[in-house]
């Protein structure tokens, strides 16, 4: 799946008069990939996405698309599409018109766009003809059909979301660029765009990018996830790699539907102490306080031997039931109890099991994440 | 409706009503005077309604001075006036409001402080100049002084300032250059700033006797308000029933014309709550 890389970045900065927002960013979006470059807002993500759009330049760095370094060039020579997260739709052009405007800014003159001109000229009505049925054929696959001749003013959400992405479709170019293109849609629906921007990208066999600062898109639709933290790259890989291998303590707090715990706790000569002895890292020169990260539904209830806690209370999910226990030396954390689970009364204890190679260790200070003795057993 | 609500609409319309008479009086004297025949415009006993209705007053109008060419001069003066403006100011304030460049502010700066002077304070400098140039008694001495709009750059920058940044983006992927995003995306999302402007121009350049006075002696190039001038200087002292009938053919296209775009005008001037 993953070929050659269409859009590569390497030791890009980029810096706004003296704040530094981009800083050293070297990654590469294979073809056929759907990367998301993932972070808290502010993080620079978008600033990313924009340099690779050519909306911006780096400070230092340089930017290449097939291989050709395009620092110099503007969005529409480098040929690719962005969907906006305002959709950004020309509010004075129907959806139709909004469609074909990359066809008639590349591909007539300037004489045939002119107002009455395009009439006229048989080569302007050939190029308009072939652009409505390409219109069309866009419209049919977005199933927006019925939307081609109203303005953007009289669509939904989720309507013009559709109309942005057919605009980006309709010149079919070298990679997509989109950015948070769904954060302004309901929850329900955005659900089901997502299924449908996963489909098209399959469809188009094209690269997509996708900012977003919603771990759950990020981690449910891409095969790269990117995550920016502070104008860095804080981590690269997989899904399945940043759920179970975080590079630090940020970036495991970041991922996950349910929140990672992070307890401080002593270390001494690799092992650590308290309640979460039996942990231990392979780290040559380990730190004296660490951070033990384990995440909530990797602490299950359970009778006999464990980590003994009291209940303070319950959150039921429905499916899932989330406990929020209280360690013997009054750090509280969280535990996911599977369907069926009753709860114990507010202030009995709990026994919670820890499978050790579902933990992580990271060091208090840098929040750099330390080797454990189950490195590499699970993949 | 009751009563209660009755009473208070009632005097508030009928305050607004005096108000609107008040204001129109001189307007309604104007036609009533203009369709008067001489020997009653100047009779010692004050009589609202006409006699009888003159309507030579309106032929002598346009028979004992050019009237048909003033109101082309009008025209002519207005609209190269109002075009240049747009040609200009939008641009301009398209820059302003969505370019970073070095200097930015100052000269936004200059185009406030540009608000506060009165033209008449550049009047002579600007006629010397066209005197230098030979400019003066042309078309273009009546239209050049104008063409820099401070007063529309400043519209339009709000305006343009309001329009969500990620709408330029957009055009900029989609390969618009900086030129064709001000007429192809901004201009036409303008299009309520630019009529509020358009009639601000019309009115102030159409009615505007000063510069005219001062720019142009030839009467081949006389605008509507130079032109009713004319009646006065005859010989024959001053004809009132076809000065009259001229001032009100010189004054209703502006306001035909206002009747037409008023919902257009209110909206420019309430604008700024433009949504994508």
């Amino acid at each position: 799946m993953n070929g050659a890389p269409v859009m590569e970045l390497a030791d890009v900065s980029r810096r706004f008069g003296s704040t530094e927002v981009l800083n050293g960013i070297s990654l590469a979006v294979n073809e056929g990939s759907f990367t998301s470059l993932l972070g808290p807002s502010g993080c620079g993500k978008s600033t990313t996405l924009r340099i690779m759009a050519g909306l911006d330049q780096p400070s230092e760095g340089s930017v290449r698309l097939m291989g050709r370094e395009v620092g110099e060039l503007t969005a529409s020579q480098r040929n690719v599409a962005m969907v906006f997260q305002s959709y950004a739709l020309y509010p004075h052009l129907t959806v139709a018109q909004n469609i074909a405007l990359p066809l008639v800014m590349r591909e007539m003159t300037r004489i045939e766009r002119l107002p009455f001109v395009r009439s006229l000229l048989p080569g302007a009505r050939a190029k308009r003809a072939s652009h409505d049925a390409r219109v069309e054929k866009i419209a049919e696959m977005l199933d927006i059909t019925h939307l081609l001749k109203r303005r953007p003013s009289e669509l939904s959400g989720g309507q013009k979301q559709r109309a942005a992405v057919g605009r980006a479709l309709v010149r079919d170019p070298v990679i997509f660029l989109l950015d948070e293109p769904l954060s302004n849609l309901d929850a329900k629906l955005r659900v089901q765009m997502r299924a449908e921007l996963t489909s098209l990208h399959r469809s188009t066999g094209r690269p997509f990018v996708y900012v977003t600062h919603d771990q759950a898109e990020a981690m449910s639709m891409s095969d790269q996830v990117i995550a920016i933290m502070d104008g860095k790259i804080a981590q690269s890989g997989s899904p399945r790699d940043l759920y179970e291998r975080p590079s630090s303590s940020d970036v495991a707090a970041f991922i996950g539907a349910h929140p990672i715990n992070l307890v401080e706790a002593p270390m001494s000569g690799g092992a650590v102490e308290g309640a979460f002895s039996g942990l231990a890292t392979t780290a040559a020169n380990a730190p004296g306080r660490v951070l033990v990260g384990v995440r909530p539904e990797h602490l299950v209830p359970c009778d006999g031997d464990g980590l003994k806690t009291t209940l303070d209370r319950i959150e039921y999910l429905g499916s899932e039931t989330l406990l929020h226990v209280r360690l013997d030396d009054g750090a509280s954390i969280r535990a996911l109890a599977p369907d069926g689970y009753a709860p114990p009364a507010p202030g009995e204890a709990v026994v919670l099991r820890l499978d050790p190679s579902r933990a992580h260790l990271f060091a208090a200070d840098t929040g750099e994440r330390l080797p454990t003795p189950f490195e590499g057993r699970r993949r | 409706m009751s009563r209660a609500r009755v009473v208070p609409r009632t005097v508030s319309l009928l305050l607004l009503l005096a108000g609107a008479l008040l204001i129109m009086l001189p307007f309604i004297w104007l036609i009533l005077v203009s369709l008067k025949p001489a020997d009653e415009i100047f009779s010692p006993d004050v009589r609202f309604l006409p006699t009888r209705i003159e309507w030579t007053n309106y032929v002598r109008a346009f028979v004992e001075v050019d009237l048909a060419r003033f109101l082309m001069n009008g025209l002519i003066v207005v609209a190269g006036i109002l075009f240049f403006q747009i040609a200009f100011a939008v641009p301009c304030a398209y820059a302003l409001s969505q370019r970073r460049f070095v200097g930015r502010q100052v000269i936004f700066g200059m185009i406030l402080a540009a608000l506060l002077v009165p033209f008449h304070v550049a009047a002579i400098p600007i006629f010397l100049g066209l005197a230098e140039l030979r400019l003066v008694n042309t078309y273009t001495a009546l239209i050049v002084p104008f063409v820099a709009s401070a007063f529309g750059m400043f519209l339009f920058r709000q305006f343009f300032s309001q329009i969500p940044a990620d709408l330029f983006d957009a055009a900029r992927v989609d390969g618009l250059s900086e030129t064709a995003i001000v007429w192809r995306i901004a201009f036409p999302l303008a299009m309520p700033a630019a009529s509020a402007f358009a009639v601000f121009s019309v009115t102030a350049h159409w009615n505007d006797l000063f510069w005219p006075l001062i720019a142009t002696s030839d009467p081949a190039l006389a605008t509507p308000p130079r032109g009713i001038v004319y009646f006065r200087d005859q010989e024959a002292g001053d004809d009132m029933g076809p000065l009259m009938a001229a001032a009100a053919i010189v004054t209703a296209p502006l306001v035909i014309g206002f009747l037409v775009a008023q919902r257009k005008f209110t909206e420019g001037l309430a604008a700024g709550s433009l949504k994508g």
